[in-house]
């Protein structure tokens, strides 16, 4: 089932390109993709009420500041709405875009190939499983086996019967602690890795020592960790010394939530998250420590209140807000290049199986 | 022309009232307010048009994230949904709130006084001038003492013939570097001090030294140090020896930007703003250094696009969101009664004038 020709190759969901031909590229987004159940739906009936409101603009604040979800914010699934999106991230620059959404929570792959023939970007799209709340009901009976090939599957002849592949094993969801069915996962994810040479894209769990643990488990499994993302770094990792070991493993660092500035972090309330700006000196000193070479970076759009439509930064935000930010703050314009372009290249060519 | 009468009181749009009814107070909003004077129509075309544009959704993001303007959207001119607004800060627990707008920034007695009717909410509304750019055309040929003397009146006539009495002198308008008219400006709100017993709520320039200049320009002209609200020290003052040192001169510090967390500041891009945990964080630090008893909290909103109606925070958030985080920030239940009553309580209260 080996598929060769996808060594050295970007696999986009219209087919492998020539990673030179990928360009600015954003590692982690949700192009489509549904994430309900992860807001616990309020009890308080006014609450429920604001849950329930239609989408209009009053409800915003409350999505904005994170206490309030509301129902018809949760999913991205309407194409014409995404298009529109993905045709403004191309407009400031894009080419290529990581839809990290994979089993469990709403991919789709028929909707990917549209909107990247509609918009001219190259759309990654995910393989692998989210967090054990989004597993599927038989997972606990499912074999590390069954799952590996499972995944392969997903790259090599696509999901169901629909030719789209997978090109990239992941965002692959992790929960603190981690579940016994994630480290199954993990380790299905990794030798996925050494029969596909496909990367892998981490979502750690919300605590500074998830990161390492998992690493962990994947090496064991076998996993290459050069070839593996770990996303959401801004929400993970604070103290310098973490940060600086899993460098170390030479993975790939991804600091993937920008846009989002509200320090007020609902799923870990004792985390106050990191806006732009501390991003952004985290990102300059990996670069002092010789780690510039492993940065990429996103902005996890998952919600309606992230598309520009509806009030938020949308796909284009980093290279709308953030490139020019960047060089006020001195950046040099060979690393705003590296992290854009030549690091998700390295990270998402495919090496070959072993 | 001094007023013994306003000594010990909080002057309202609606009368004095005695200090132990003001309540819960955040002490730098605007209500009605219009900022056209400080924005530039931008340059290129398409920016033009939003900057133009009405009010929509799809251009909340980039009003939210700073780099666009809009000359709708810095306004405040509906007093049926400013009610609203008020009155859901009510709702959270909120009892009084200052109007920092004065003169030039589009202030409006009588719209002041018909929210403060409809809502039960005390409001205390400002004077004296804003920055430079918004200052009356004559103001380079006008002489400090007809400045202070303008002050004065709005405390204790009534802004023109409409009897609605300023409880404030500020935000005064500070850049960076200070503008000659604003020295006048503070010399002149420093004098009305002494005459009123009112009390200043400053501007800052951008830049941390500005604080300190304005305390020494308003310690010369004889102003009462402990009776000066320091505004915006979110954006203004990021080292600790220096915030220190402005705490030392016991005046209140104000951290008035709350719900803002967008790190980049469209006014100085240089400055990386603080977010709401950072506030809280440095208030925390001020507490622990005994300085507890003068900080006071606000969200300075100033734009449509940050009213709970259009999305955005509201009067009320501080009370909504932040009082509960204080609390697993391991803020002391008095602190939080201190910052939200028991120091605007002693910030706004008016004292014995020192002349006249």
């Amino acid at each position: 089932m080996k598929n060769v020709s996808q060594t050295g190759k970007v696999q986009t969901v219209l087919g492998p390109i020539n990673p030179d031909d990928l360009g600015v590229t954003m590692t982690h987004e949700h192009i489509l993709g549904s994430f309900d159940g992860v807001f616990q739906i309020p009890v308080e009936a006014s609450n429920k009420g604001r849950y329930e409101a239609p989408y209009d603009m009053d409800v915003l604040g409350w999505i904005h500041h994170g206490r309030w979800p509301n129902k018809k914010n949760s999913g991205l699934d309407d194409i014409p709405t995404q298009i529109g999106e993905v045709g403004l991230y191309k407009q400031f620059g894009g080419s290529g875009l990581v839809d990290a959404t994979n089993i469990g929570i709403g991919r789709d792959p028929i909707g990917l190939t549209r909107i990247s023939r509609a918009t001219g970007v190259h759309i990654i799209m995910g393989s692998s499983f989210y967090v054990a709340s989004r597993h599927p009901t038989d997972m606990d009976d499912t074999t590390e086996d069954s799952l590996t090939d499972q995944i392969v599957g997903d790259v090599q002849t696509g999901v169901g019967r629909m030719g789209v592949r997978a090109g990239v094993l992941g965002e692959v969801g992790c929960s603190f602690p981690l579940h016994p069915n994630e480290r199954k996962v993990l380790r299905a994810t990794a030798r996925a890795q050494r029969r596909t040479g496909a990367p892998i894209l981490i979502h750690p769990g919300r605590d500074q020592s998830c990161p390492a643990e998992i690493m962990e488990i994947l090496r064991e499994a076998g996993a290459d960790l050069s070839r593996v993302i770990v996303g959401h770094l801004d929400r993970t990792l604070f103290d310098k010394k973490l940060i600086k070991q899993l460098a170390e493993t030479g993975c790939f660092l991804e600091y993937d939530i920008f846009g989002q500035e509200v320090s007020y972090y609902p799923p870990a309330p004792h985390i106050d998250i990191m806006n732009d700006a501390h991003r952004l000196s985290v990102i300059e000193w990996l670069i002092g420590q010789g780690h510039g070479g492993q940065i990429v970076v996103g902005h996890d759009i998952a919600q309606k209140a992230h598309l520009v439509r509806y009030g938020g930064h949308g796909y284009g935000y980093f290279l709308e807000y953030m490139v020019p930010r960047m060089r006020i703050k001195e950046f040099r314009e060979e690393d705003i290049q590296r992290i854009l372009v030549e690091n998700p290249k390295r990270a998402l060519a495919f090496v070959e199986p072993r | 022309m001094n007023n013994e009468v306003l000594m010990g009181q909080v002057q309202t749009v609606l009368g004095p009232i005695d200090p132990e009814d003001l309540g819960v107070t955040m002490t730098h909003e605007h209500l009605l307010s219009s900022f056209e004077g400080v924005l530039a129509a931008p340059e290129e075309a398409s920016r033009r048009a939003q900057y133009e544009a009405p009010l929509s959704m799809d251009l909340l993001g980039q009003f939210y994230h700073g780099q666009a303007d809009n000359s709708s959207n810095f306004k405040l001119d509906d007093i049926p949904t400013i009610i609203e607004e008020v009155a859901l800060y009510k709702q959270f627990g909120g009892s009084a709130l200052v109007d920092a707008t004065n003169i030039g920034l589009g202030r409006d007695p009588i719209g002041l006084a018909r929210i403060s009717r409809a809502t039960g909410v005390h409001i205390i509304m400002g004077s004296s001038f804003y920055v430079g750019m918004t200052h009356p055309a004559d103001m380079d040929g006008r002489s400090e003492e007809s400045l202070t003397e303008q002050i004065v009146d709005d405390v204790v006539r009534g802004v023109g013939s409409t009897g609605v009495k300023a409880g404030i002198m500020g935000e005064v308008g500070c850049s960076w570097p200070l503008q000659a008219d604003e020295r006048k400006v503070l010399r002149a709100t420093a004098r009305a001090q002494r005459l009123t017993g009112a009390p200043i709520l400053i501007h800052p320039g951008r830049d941390q030294s500005g604080p300190a200049e304005i305390m020494e320009v308003l310690r010369e002209a004889g102003a009462d140090l402990t009776r000066v609200i320091v505004g915006h020290l979110d954006r203004t003052i990021f080292d600790k020896r220096v915030l220190k040192e402005l705490a030392e001169t016991g005046c209140f510090l104000e951290y008035d930007f709350f719900g803002e967390e967008a790190s980049y500041f469209p006014s100085a891009a240089q400055i990386d703003i603080m977010n709401d945990a950072q506030r809280l964080s440095m208030m925390l630090w001020l507490v622990s250094e005994e300085h507890g008893g003068q900080l006071l909290v606000s969200h300075d909103i100033a734009r449509k696009s940050q009213l709970v109606k259009n999305g955005g925070q509201g009067y009320c958030y501080f009370l909504e969101y932040m009082a509960p985080r204080m609390e697993a920030k391991g803020f002391e239940e008095s602190d939080i009664q201190r910052v939200l009553v028991d120091n605007p309580k002693r910030a706004l209260t008016f004292v014995e004038p020192v002349e006249g």
